[in-house]
């Protein structure tokens, strides 16, 4: 009998150490973890987490702990009779009623404040309007006249109220380490209760990953996002950078050839450039300073001269299914395209 | 006394051979060719799972492009959710719950076959698309803008529209069936008292696809609007979140419809294997109620993130995780039924095992996702994922392969091998747990779902490595199942009309039982009627219900039953030719309009028929 | 549908297809409403309703085809009355009046589609809307008419009074279903 009943608790007991052991190392290496938390938002969804873990584990070693006893206990054994035949208890079942709604109802009333906390962002948030376009995402700064995708560069220690839209289909913007998600939906009418929005601070430097988390068409795993948390100065610096028309090529340069060549192309209708006339386009991404960005293309790769060229020569090759179409250019256009884009600092 | 069969205004050719099972009305034949169908579907999901992990096994795209691993998301969903999981449990509801209630068969026969044929062709045109170069690519929950007429350009989703309201019609009328039958048709002494779990379990997942599925209905003919006659109703102009008000209102339920049948069938393993009543019937009934009903109010839990108003949140929060309150005691009941027992391990005892195990932890994981909050973000995670297959597929199918091999030997006559079976069981359950548990990991870590691919340096290479294994090793463990169904039906050992010592009514008739099911309706003093018959002081082995011979003879009855005529509706074709007809009408309103005449014109034939067939039978029945 | 005769046991307390009559009714008011809550919902997305220039609805054929539908539910139940007593010639005027009352009413229907225009959707949500919620109910109109040929056939071929009377009532929960879907509608079409 104990060596039979010494089995499944042992299994009990390994189960929970590859548990604890998971949780463990996933918080240690992940670099989009829920459980990394960088804003106060994303903290108390986190404690709100640990809670139902504890209360999660507890149900499963009990439950699972009584199904295996009892199918050990009670095995058949030569020569075994028909059990007692007992139909039910009243008892018992008021009992693991209530028991488990006074838990769940405790769980509800634990979401109460976290739940109120998302959407209650400090009146000197700073705002920036996130569109999600497919498939990348859009950040404008409304106060400064920016506009600028693939990165959201924010002040560390300074709330950041986020206003959710979308130009095409439904998409989710997602920074687990920033909070939880919200869509981006089309029109007006939204989820039905005004414009999404959502609110997080930084509290410490560094780049924090997200992505587009709706099913939005054929590269919805490529519509990434980083967010950077800069110290103050260095994010006012940054954006009155950003605020800035475009830097001028010299002329007869390179760049200058790159900058006439994209004039004349179909480049103009769905790209921005501020200071180069007749671009009029807001599909794709505002271009005016992509040169100081550190992803492209949904910040699906790094923003190095091959990787630009590539992107600008043959995007289906990078990003298949992507929107920009290949245009058939010229080596020369390429380079000097490259040149130029990269020289918009 | 003369066979009813015999004779009558029914060519013999429907009777025999694959056109005997083409105008078949037989409740039970039904159930089979529901059971075949769906596992057929099983596979081709499985297949398509399979082409999903392989993909995954490490970033950039090795074996297709992101536009085709949408399009095989897509329907790996759709085809599990609809075409295998509904419609396997709806077959083991045919076969048995007229059984279990000891009644000759259906309310209405003709409308099972129907709602069998639109099933299947309903599958097939949905499948059809593949052949068309456009297949749905938006998610079996094909949100709009993007399944709309802009953004979801292509038939594929209008075939998938299409394709789910033929599916869903044949789901609607099978449940119209459950409801009648279970509600009219028991037999002398069965009361809603005495009815067993399975019987109640299908009749509540009847009442909820009646009141879910023309919802679900409404909402595609909506998109279909949107999509082909230039309405907007979920566009940006309109209204997008509409559509998944909509339809999750239908989906949510849907899975409850999904897991009740496969909870009916531990509720009766699991007394069988440990010798002891089902604890807590009253209990279990209650909860299956209230699931039924609480089912409907939480449809929103899947929508937490598109802005809903904190009061709606809340509700939303509280109904979800009141739900969980019905499902414990479920739990409960089923653990003191095992509890003072004498327990033993086949192999459907194993899979019931399995199923509570595997079902628990997709409980536990649905808490998390109930806290609104936390939800944020969980949601379109892979954390969801794993929720989804735990409930799923370590409920229901495991539910289901449980059913397998309790009632193969009453629907085939012979057992499905033991050792074969330990063997798929294991295999299966870590198998399983290879592939799903990672996945609540890789949600923590903030994989979003639904991503062709994913970005080398986040860490989640070694997870999903560690899920295609596993996911293989589920492929190997069906293939199993397979093997031991055809070397079972090799070895064709005979298992007797009761080699469980089962405690329902199925197993007081043959294996399998003979057309009209019983010679004489059974009457029914107790909740396990035929461990009474094994027990009664009178109880003599020849005084046992029924034959082998499928048509029944008369004479082979226990001398103390009156012989009797027992009607039975002839076999007929016109019932697959309207689900044909109906198909076609569905298909060629976004194809062809020729297909649609010529849809309609087979429609109407086949219901003229069925009337004809009515007035010839009532003219029968006027005669006798 | 086919009933199942077992001379052993207990006929079923009711007819088989009464209750499957009952059922099938529950399902498609569910259809219904569906498609009201997705017309309320998509109301809120106007402005005002009716919106600015939106075709008006002809309120004097809405109310008399309001009035015809209702006089029919009125016939039906006389007919199955009659039905019930056996007056099989009564029974059979009465189900046809109710369908020729019926097929008035979808005569109404079509009056106020021309009037509407048509099929416009890019025209507006108010058109659309009613075309399309009146269309499916006009749509389950028309099953109703064919809902009464069994028991119009039963009268007509002397089949017993017992089988007439059977179809005539399923035939008549349907009818009223289709005349209480159409008060819903205008309820929700109407309602501030």
């Amino acid at each position: 009998m104990p060596k039979r009943i010494r089995r499944p608790s042992s299994i009990v007991v390994a189960a929970l150490a590859v548990l604890i052991a998971s949780q463990i190392v996933t918080s240690a290496a992940a670099a989009q973890s829920i459980l990394d938390p960088v804003s106060p938002t994303a903290a108390s969804l986190k404690r709100l987490y640990q809670i139902v873990f504890v209360l999660g584990v507890t149900v499963f070693l009990l439950v699972e702990g009584l199904i295996l006893y009892t199918a050990v206990r009670f095995r058949r054994r030569d020569g075994d009779g028909e059990p007692k035949q007992v139909h039910g208890s009243a008892k018992a079942e008021v009992a693991w009623t209530i028991a488990p709604a006074v838990v769940v109802l405790g769980l509800a009333a634990a979401s109460y404040g976290p739940l109120l906390e998302q959407r209650a962002a400090p009146a000197d948030a700073l705002v920036v309007d996130v569109t999600g376009k497919q498939w990348f995402w859009e950040f404008a700064y409304p106060e400064a006249g920016v506009i600028t995708a693939n990165e959201l560069v924010v002040p560390v220690g300074r709330a950041v109220r986020l206003r959710l839209a979308s130009a095409d289909v439904i998409h989710s913007f997602w920074a687990p380490q920033l909070g939880g998600k919200m869509d981006a939906i089309p029109g007006e009418r939204q989820g039905g209760h005004g414009r999404n929005e959502m609110w997080f601070r930084a509290e410490r430097e560094g780049e924090y990953w997200g992505q587009c988390a709706e099913l939005c068409g054929v590269q919805h795993a490529g519509m990434r996002f980083v967010v950077r948390a800069v110290p103050e100065l260095e994010f006012t610096a940054w954006l009155a950078a950003q605020a800035a028309p475009a830097v001028e090529p010299a002329p007869g340069s390179l760049e200058a050839a790159g900058r006439d060549a994209i004039a004349g192309l179909a480049c103009v209708g769905c790209h921005v450039i501020d200071g180069v006339e007749g671009m009029v386009g807001r599909v794709g991404p505002d271009l005016t300073h992509v040169g100081s960005r550190r992803h492209l293309a949904g910040a699906v790769f790094e923003n190095t001269p091959e990787n630009l060229a590539r992107w600008i020569d043959r995007p289906a090759e990078m990003k298949p299914g992507a929107n920009m179409p290949a245009l058939g250019l010229t080596p020369e256009q390429v380079e000097a395209i490259t040149a130029y884009l990269l020289s918009l600092q | 006394m003369s066979d009813p069969m015999e004779g009558g205004v029914v060519a013999a050719r429907w009777r025999r051979g694959p056109l005997g099972w083409l105008a078949t009305v037989d409740h039970k034949r039904i159930g089979l060719l529901y059971i075949a169908a769906a596992s057929v579907f099983f596979v081709l999901g499985g297949l398509l799972a399979l082409l999903i992990r392989s993909e995954l096994w490490s970033p950039g795209y090795q074996l297709m492009g992101p536009e085709t691993y949408n399009r095989v998301l897509t329907m790996h969903g759709t085809t599990m959710i609809f075409l295998f999981v509904i419609p396997f449990l709806a077959g083991l509801g045919n076969y048995f719950a007229p059984l279990m209630i000891g009644a000759p068969d259906m309310a209405f026969p003709r409308l099972n076959a129907l709602s069998f044929w639109l099933f299947l062709f309903g599958g097939v045109f949905l499948y059809s698309s593949f052949l068309t170069g456009s297949v749905a690519n938006a998610g079996w929950t094909s949100y709009p803008p993007l399944a709309g007429a802009t953004y979801g350009a292509g038939a594929g989703i209008d075939y998938w529209l299409m394709g789910l309201i033929v599916i869903g019609s044949g789901s609607l009328v099978g449940a119209i069936n459950f409801i009648v039958t279970i509600w009219n048709m028991r037999a002398p002494g069965m009361s809603w008292g005495r009815i067993p779990v399975f019987v109640w379990t299908v009749f509540v997942m009847g009442q909820m696809v009646l009141f879910a599925t023309p919802m679900l209905t409404g909402g595609l003919i909506l998109l279909l609007f949107d999509r082909n006659l230039g309405t907007s109703f979920f566009g940006s102009a309109g209204y997008p979140v509409l559509w998944q008000h909509i339809f999750w209102f239908y989906s949510h339920p849907a899975v409850y419809i999904m897991i009740l049948p496969a909870f009916g069938v531990i509720s009766e393993i699991l007394p069988v294997f440990s010798r002891k009543p089902i604890f807590g019937y009253k209990a279990l009934v209650g909860a299956t109620v209230a699931i039924g009903v609480l089912g409907f109010m939480v449809w929103a839990h899947h929508m937490f993130t598109v802005g809903l108003n904190p009061t709606a949140q809340m509700v939303f929060l509280v109904a979800t995780m009141a739900i969980g309150v019905p499902t414990g005691v479920k739990f409960f009941n089923w653990i003191a039924t095992m509890w003072g027992g004498s327990i033993s391990f086949p192999a459907p005892m194993k899979f019931a095992l399995g199923f509570l195990s595997m079902f628990l932890i997709g409980g536990i994981s649905g808490i998390f996702q109930a806290s609104t909050p936390l939800d944020l973000q969980l949601h379109d995670s892979y954390f969801i994922v794993a929720h989804l297959h735990y409930v799923l597929f370590g409920g229901s199918i495991f539910g289901i392969f449980a059913g397998a091999y309790y009632w193969w030997p009453k629907m085939f006559g012979h057992r499905l091998g033991e050792r074969l079976a330990g063997w798929h069981f294991w295999l299966m359950l870590v198998g399983f747990n290879l592939t799903f548990f990672p996945m609540h990991l890789l949600g923590l870590d903030g994989m979003p779902r639904r991503v062709s691919d994913y970005p080398a340096g986040r860490g989640w290479e070694t997870w999903n490595q560690v899920e295609t294994v596993g996911a293989y090793m589920l492929g190997v463990a069906v293939l199993l199942f397979c093997a031991n169904v055809l070397l079972a039906a090799r070895r064709r050992e005979p298992a007797g009309d009761d080699p469980w010592q089962g405690n329902t009514l199925e197993w007081l008739t043959s294996s399998p039982p003979p057309a009209h099911n019983f010679h004489t309706p059974p009457t029914v003093t107790s909740l396990r009627p035929a461990r009474d018959r094994r027990l009664g002081p009178d109880h003599a082995p020849a005084a046992r219900e029924g034959g082998r011979e499928p048509h029944g003879n008369a004479a082979a009855a226990p001398a103390r039953a009156q012989a009797v005529a027992i009607h039975l509706p002839e076999p007929t074709p016109w019932p697959p030719a309207l689900a044909l007809g109906t198909t076609l009408l569905a298909a060629g309103l976004i194809t062809t309009l020729v297909v649609a005449v010529a849809g309609s014109l087979l429609a109407a034939v086949a219901l003229l028929m069925l009337v004809r067939e009515d007035l010839a039978l009532e003219r029968e029945e006027g005669a006798r | 549908m086919t009933a199942l005769a077992n001379a052993a046991r207990p006929a079923p307390r009711r007819p088989n297809a009464l209750l499957g009559m009952l059922v099938f009714v529950t399902a498609e008011c569910m259809f219904f409403v569906g498609l009201g809550f997705a017309a309320l919902q998509l109301r809120r997305t106007v402005p005002a309703w009716p919106p600015e220039g939106a075709p008006g609805l002809d309120v004097p054929v809405i109310l008399a085809s309001t009035a015809i539908l209702l006089a029919s539910s009125v016939t039906a139940r006389r007919a199955v009355e009659h039905a019930r007593r056996d007056e099989r010639a009564a029974a059979g005027r009465g189900m046809l009046v109710t369908v020729a009352l019926g097929g008035a009413f979808l005569a109404a229907q079509a009056r106020q589609f021309v009037l509407l225009g048509g099929w416009r959707p890019a025209e507006g949500l108010y058109g659309t809307l009613f075309e399309l919620l009146a269309g499916f109910h006009g749509l389950h109109v028309l099953v109703g008419l064919l809902a009464w040929a069994p028991a119009l056939a039963a009268a007509r071929w002397k089949h017993p009074a017992r089988t007439v009377h059977a179809r005539a009532l399923v035939g008549e929960l349907y009818w009223h279903f289709v005349t209480l879907v159409w008060l819903a509608l205008l309820a929700l079409w109407f309602m501030p």
